[in-house]
């Protein structure tokens, strides 16, 4: 009951963390309308993945170009999800540790982790993403006559949640780097292009590119596993790991969080 | 006296851009690592459009010419970067270009021999590394280099270079118009990097849009260099495409140049 309780009040703090950057950036529209822009940017370059997809008809081990389309659908509206809610907290991260700015957030009467990691919503980078891929995801559920039934929409729906699950855990475990390396900014572009690995189905790589791709650095189950279930190509050992990653990725995170928070030393504050 | 008194403090520039480079050598090395993932990707993706292909070429290019292509791009994207825009943006909005009143530098000649400098210091290390791909490229898939190409490849990407400096900095004269302009800056960033073949091939975008882009400065920063090196450019046509980079180069300085004098008249120095 008491769990319950606890759980009701973080996802209450949630929303006024939510509330709290609307208004924000309401304040600075321009900040808000620059941010939109700039995510459209980002755009260009699927739409020209899918222009090659389809000008060659391409097709992969039994994938044509409507799934792949699916897949890259997919993998857009993650990326809209996981840029407003979680890569915008990862970019900060390295910064409380450098400027000592953990202090402020050690003191809150609230968990750390959650105050570190969830603190931040920034929707302007995530309309353009979310629009994009859920147009890309219409189409190609039509042309692809997929069900519509309850089962097909809610399994997609959960994969979706489940690959995000696993994109906050990755990503968080590898913003901890901080705490070791001070000056981590040359991280994030490694980790930015490390994500666009799911640009394309994972069928298109070597054998153990995607095992390693799966079973070790899990980036192939966010954005592949949605679509290999609505297409029915979902393996068993795959389903199976559906459930376990995202546990896994969290024990880990949890693991390491707790060994770098030990680890900050306050400098500079 | 006069001449090599201000020839020896833009030197003095081009060396501080040069000297900033290497001194944040491992960032700059690091980020170097973060092409690995897309390269990879493209790898797979061309090695898998060949596979399926019934044909030897995909939009006229042969597998061995495409993978030069796309791994190259990926390399010569980082070479005739630029980076420069976000300071004269700060230093519109922020009043630094306050400080050039007082200073016996030119704030135009100051930005562009300290590009010079840093651009020096990444071309060695980004040279070595395209040299260090060009071996692996011409072992595992036969293709061969022939080295004057090669000769011609770096005189175009320096001259790409010169031509992306030109249309960034045009970019650039945006923030004397626009408080916010990142936005801007990142998304016809990426859009000009698509247009001047920096993730496909330009044929990608079909016969009439390519016909369009050759009046177009874009294809002269990355596409045309690479394609010098791996053979679609013929001999014959390189040197009228170096004129007409040095024309770009010509043409985009000078509308540069006026945009940025239209632009001073309306700098306040807020912030200054």
């Amino acid at each position: 009951m008491s769990k319950l309780r606890t759980l009701k009040k973080y996802l209450y703090i949630y929303w006024i963390f939510i509330k709290n950057c609307v208004i924000a950036s309401m304040e600075y529209r321009a900040n808000f309308i620059v941010g939109v822009l700039s995510e459209v940017g980002y755009l260009f370059p699927k739409f020209l993945y899918i222009t090659v997809v389809y000008s060659l008809d391409l097709r992969v081990n039994g994938l044509t170009p409507d799934s792949i389309l699916l897949f890259i659908g997919t993998y857009t509206l993650i990326t809209g999800i996981m840029s407003a809610h979680i890569f915008c907290n990862y970019v900060r991260i390295s910064g409380y540790v450098r400027d000592g700015g953990l202090d402020m957030l050690i003191i809150k009467p609230i968990s750390l982790q959650f105050m570190v990691t969830l603190r931040y919503v920034d929707f302007s980078v995530a309309i353009p993403n979310v629009i994009g891929g859920l147009v890309m995801i219409i189409i190609a559920w039509t042309r692809l006559q997929l069900s519509i039934s309850f089962f097909t929409i809610a399994g997609y729906i959960l994969l979706i949640i489940d690959g995000l699950v696993v994109t906050y855990g990755v990503l968080m475990a590898i913003s901890l780097l901080a705490f070791w390396i001070v000056n981590a900014g040359a991280l994030q572009d490694i980790v930015v292009s490390f994500w666009d690995f799911n640009t394309m189905p994972m069928n298109i790589y070597g054998k153990w590119l995607k095992r390693i791709g799966v079973y070790i650095l899990p980036i192939f189950v966010i954005s592949n596993f949605p679509c290999f279930y609505v297409l029915n190509q979902m393996s068993f050992a795959y389903a199976a790991w559906a459930f376990i990653v995202p546990v896994w990725v969290l024990f880990i995170f949890r693991l390491f969080w707790k060994k770098s928070v030990k680890r900050y030393t306050s400098a500079s504050s | 006296m006069i001449k090599l008194k201000l020839l020896r403090k833009y030197l003095k520039v081009i060396e501080l851009g040069f000297e900033n480079v290497i001194e944040y050598r491992v960032n700059f090395i690091l980020s170097l690592f973060s092409l690995i993932f897309p390269l990879t990707i493209q790898y797979y993706l061309w090695t898998c459009v060949f596979e399926y292909s019934a044909s030897e070429t995909v939009y006229g290019y042969t597998y061995s010419q495409m993978i030069t292509y796309v791994i190259l791009a990926g390399l010569v994207s980082r070479m005739v970067a630029t980076g420069f825009e976000w300071e004269v943006s700060g230093d519109v909005k922020n009043g630094g270009l306050d400080k050039f009143i007082i200073k016996p530098v030119g704030y135009y000649q100051y930005r562009i021999c300290s590009f010079l400098g840093g651009k020096i210091a990444q071309m060695i290390m980004l040279s070595i590394v395209t040299a260090v791909f060009l071996v692996l490229i011409s072992s595992f898939l036969g293709m061969q280099i022939i080295f004057s190409r090669v000769l011609l490849f770096l005189l175009a990407v320096s001259l790409g270079t010169m031509v992306n400096y030109g249309i960034v900095f045009c970019l650039s004269t945006t923030s004397f118009w626009f408080n916010e302009v990142w936005g801007i800056f990142i998304a016809v960033g990426l859009s000009v990097n698509l247009l001047s073949g920096g993730l496909f091939p330009l044929e990608v975008f079909g016969e009439t849009l390519t016909n369009i882009f050759r009046f177009l400065p874009f294809q002269y920063t990355i596409s045309f260099p690479i394609n010098i090196i791996n053979g679609i450019v013929p001999m014959e046509d390189i040197w009228s495409g170096l004129i007409i980079q040095s024309i770009w180069i010509v043409v985009l300085i000078s509308i540069s140049n006026i945009l940025w004098k239209i632009g001073t008249k309306k700098y306040i120095a807020i912030g200054g």
